[in-house]
């Protein structure tokens, strides 16, 4: 599966973002960019299954680590 | 109208409530220059504060002054928010923010420091003039409308600006009728 950040602007201001196809506690990296991008706080978090499969490449990619400076 | 207040401790606050009613119930134009009044009420307390007590103070200026608890956190949207709802006179001091709008005079203010989730707390909404509670509730509405409106905008802008300064391109980008922006970003 390819993988996506679908980032949700809702209409009363709050942000809501899902990952797709990020197996594995690298999403969390991905709540922590959004905290970045949209100078937010978390206030709710849940997991799909994927967080719970292994990722099989286990190096970021020097992509992913620019994403996550 | 023309005012003369003769300035003595307020012993009593049945004293000062039948000097609200007196005024308030003298015409309709007293009620329109209720904020002159309340003016010269402020400063009142104010020549006086080491007669009164502290609690006494509060309860008289809680009968002048309508405060509302709000939602607004951020300051500049807030202030953009008021710009463009037409209020005149818009006065940014440090986290207080001061407007006037026809005859409502408003101040935006809040405490320091953050909320346990790390968030600053939301601003209080202030009306120093006289008006009804509907009008009250009308005004805060349309603001709240506008400001997650405004709100929603500037994460879209921000949110888009920092993707691309982070070399992330949006795939596809989605407007739903409830006015929900979806964007979404391929990360091959």
């Amino acid at each position: 599966m390819a993988k996506q950040l679908k980032i949700k602007l809702l209409p009363n201001g709050k942000i809501q973002m899902e990952t797709q196809g990020i197996k594995g506690k690298k999403c969390l990296k991905y709540a922590e960019l959004l905290e970045k991008l949209a100078d937010a706080k978390i206030t709710k978090q849940e997991f799909t299954s994927e967080y719970y499969e292994q990722e099989t490449e286990n190096i970021a990619s020097e992509q992913e680590q620019h994403l996550f400076e | 109208m023309s005012l003369s207040v003769e300035a003595r401790p307020f012993e009593l606050i049945s004293d000062f409530m039948n000097m609200v009613n007196s005024i308030k119930n003298e015409s309709q134009q007293a009620v329109r220059n209720f904020n002159i009044v309340n003016s010269n009420i402020q400063q009142i307390i104010e020549k006086n504060k080491d007669n009164i007590t502290e609690e006494v103070q509060e309860e008289i200026l809680n009968t002048i002054c309508k405060e509302y608890e709000t939602n607004f956190v951020n300051q500049d949207v807030l202030t953009k928010t008021i710009e463009e709802h037409g209020f005149d006179n818009v006065e940014v001091n440090g986290e207080n923010i001061t407007c006037e709008k026809d005859f409502f005079k408003v101040e935006f203010s809040r405490e320091e420091g953050l909320l346990d989730n790390g968030e600053k707390k939301p601003y209080k909404m202030k009306i120093t003039t006289e008006c009804t509670e509907d009008e009250i509730a009308e005004l805060l509405n349309n603001i709240n409308i506008e400001y997650t409106s405004n709100s929603q905008e500037e994460n879209y802008i921000k949110i888009k600006e920092r993707l691309e300064n982070k070399g992330l391109k949006i795939n596809e980008e989605e407007v739903f009728d409830d006015d929900t922006i979806v964007l979404t970003v391929n990360l091959d």
